[in-house]
């Protein structure tokens, strides 16, 4: 599908499918993250093509709405109601009775540790504890579905690692989980697989190894010595080897190929200066989209 | 197999949701536009009954007026009648051009409409709900301004011993038309800032734009109409016409925002604001 909006088109031919587990969106700014989970959640029709969620287009079928839960970019509470309250609202929102209200807001404080804060103003929460609010908004409905928004953005350390720990919970449970995030340490940590977007395309689909594979080839970084000749042998062999100082840098996709090109160099008698994986194939992932958006 | 969740998609559930939101934020703010009125038209009244020669004060406006052959007491009653509704109507109208204001504009930027776009409610019931709490608060609004002009008739009336015998059709006059600007208002407002949410955004226009208020002015505009209808055609038309030529209008202004919005209204535009 195609999706945008009225001055911009953004989504051009998105093809995808997800089922149970936690899936990553990752991408650069602008490559089209937000807009596909509004076309999602329903707010935004595709102008091209079609999206089911559990067989029902959310757009036209708004019932299929609440087995999505959402937690967007801004957290969006009501800044005077207390946690509790915006939790009640929602559930008001959603068409709930007052018993039901009562035992899901009491469930999802407990299960995102909210307990504490359930009486403190909405207002006066910090970045991270609103993003935790915004998550268990979300869960409410007990949506089979849940679109999450960059959750780590702006949360420290100790409660991205709580965040984590809720979404691999939940994705063990059953629930079908889009996460899109900048944080890319997290996003390497917690992910069953991750879709690559550029400029409102998928340029890749898969578990962060096969992606280290198909798209960069920077599971191992060999650092040595030599000049242009050199370049142009290993060129000619299919790297795509980057001067560097006075050597040259080889991306390879993973420890077999990089113990071959190894054995291959120092039989030619190339110096070897540095061979070790990559620090975190996602970030070498995105530094190389960044690169080709430039 | 799990049973199908309620479905949400009516504008009452919405507008219920609504009204508990506003009851715990704390209803006395919703009836801060209501004192603000108070205020202004106690203060009008204190200033007028205690000047003392100035030309601002009751007694020396009407000694002004009883030099072209007007009756005191009547002068000072009758700037209360030609005012009063003009001035319900402009007070209504400016709060729910705050209210609005409130509701769409400061909820956008901060995503809360985007999260009532992703909740499981067609947009146009999204709108039809909007339309009905603001227009029930708007109701809320006139009932306590005209309660409150009426307060101060009657006290100026008992205070200047003046006697007055109103018509049927200068209360029907002065009090549905207000209503209708109100009315008229809540369609103008919400049609201003969802057709065209950057008139809610500060700056989105530039640092000499007046900011957010610019989306509330169209709003304030049956306000304004009624203000100015009562003060130079009342004394010269009949109740009976007032009501039918300032009170279509308006309703008429009220309709034309309502089915505009209706028509045009695309999520993608409050989004991409």
């Amino acid at each position: 599908m195609s999706a945008g909006y009225r001055t911009r088109p953004v989504l051009r031919n998105v093809s995808l499918s997800f089922g149970p587990g936690l899936h990553l969106i990752l991408g650069p700014n602008g490559a089209g993250k937000t807009t596909l989970f509004r076309v999602l959640s329903g707010i935004l029709r595709p102008t091209q093509g079609q999206v089911r969620i559990l067989g029902r287009d959310p757009y036209v079928d708004v019932a299929v709405k609440a087995q999505v839960g959402v937690a967007a970019h801004r957290a969006a509470l009501a800044q005077r109601l207390t946690v509790a309250g915006n939790l009640h609202y929602w559930c008001l929102v959603l068409g709930m009775q007052k018993a039901e209200r009562l035992r899901r807001v009491h469930e999802v404080l407990d299960l995102l540790d909210l307990g504490p804060i359930a009486d403190q103003r909405a207002g006066r929460l910090s970045r991270g504890q609103a993003q935790r609010v915004s998550l268990a908004r979300a869960m409410l409905g007990d949506a089979q579905v849940l679109l999450l928004d960059e959750p780590f953005a702006g949360v420290d350390p100790q409660v991205a690692v709580q965040l984590r720990g809720h979404l691999r919970s939940l994705a063990r449970a059953g629930r079908t989980m889009l996460v899109s995030t900048h944080e890319l340490a997290e996003a390497s940590e917690i992910g069953d697989d991750v879709t690559v977007l550029r400029d409102g395309r998928v340029i890749g689909q898969g578990s962060p190894a096969q992606l280290r594979g198909s798209l960069v080839g920077a599971g191992y970084r060999l650092r040595i010595k030599g000049g242009a000749g050199l370049a142009d042998a290993l060129g000619r062999a299919g790297y795509r080897p980057e001067p560097s100082g006075d050597g040259l840098i080889v991306a390879v996709a993973d420890e077999q190929a990089a113990q071959k090109l190894l054995a291959e160099l120092i039989t030619a008698g190339v110096g070897i200066t540095e061979a070790a994986p990559a620090a975190n194939p996602l970030e070498e992932l995105y530094l190389h989209l960044q690169e080709g958006a430039q | 197999m799990k049973p199908e969740p309620v479905t949400a998609d009516r504008p009452l559930r919405l507008i219920r949701a609504l009204a508990w939101r506003t009851r715990t934020e704390g209803v006395r703010y919703l009836f801060i536009p209501v004192a603000m009125f108070a205020a202004v038209i106690t203060l009008a009244i204190v200033t007028s009954l205690t000047g003392t020669g100035h030309i601002n004060g009751a007694k020396a406006l009407a000694a002004f007026a009883e030099r072209y052959g007007a009756h005191a007491d009547a002068v000072t009653v009758g700037i209360g009648l030609l005012l009063g509704p003009g001035l319900v109507a402009l007070f209504s109208c400016m709060s729910v051009a705050q209210l609005v204001r409130n509701l769409i504009g400061a909820e956008a930027s901060r995503g809360g409409i985007e999260a009532l776009l992703a909740a499981p409610y067609r947009p146009g019931t999204i709108m039809t709900a909007l339309l009905g709490y603001v227009g029930a608060v708007a109701t809320l609004y006139w009932v306590g301004m005209s309660a409150i002009a009426a307060l101060a008739l009657a006290a100026v009336t008992w205070s200047t011993g003046a006697t007055v015998s109103l018509t049927a059709s200068y209360l029907l006059a002065a009090l549905i038309v207000p209503l209708l600007a109100s009315w008229a208002a809540t369609g103008l407002a919400l049609l201003a800032n969802l057709l065209y949410p950057q008139l809610a955004q500060a700056g989105s226009y530039g640092i000499n734009t007046g900011g957010a208020g610019m989306a509330g002015l169209p709003a304030m505009l049956p306000g304004l109409g009624v203000l100015f209808v009562f003060l130079f055609w009342a004394s010269s038309v009949s109740a009976g016409e007032l009501l039918g030529v300032a009170g279509g209008t308006v309703a008429a202004v009220a309709v034309t925002g309502v089915a505009t919005i209706a028509r045009r209204f695309r999520p993608d535009a409050v989004l991409e604001s």
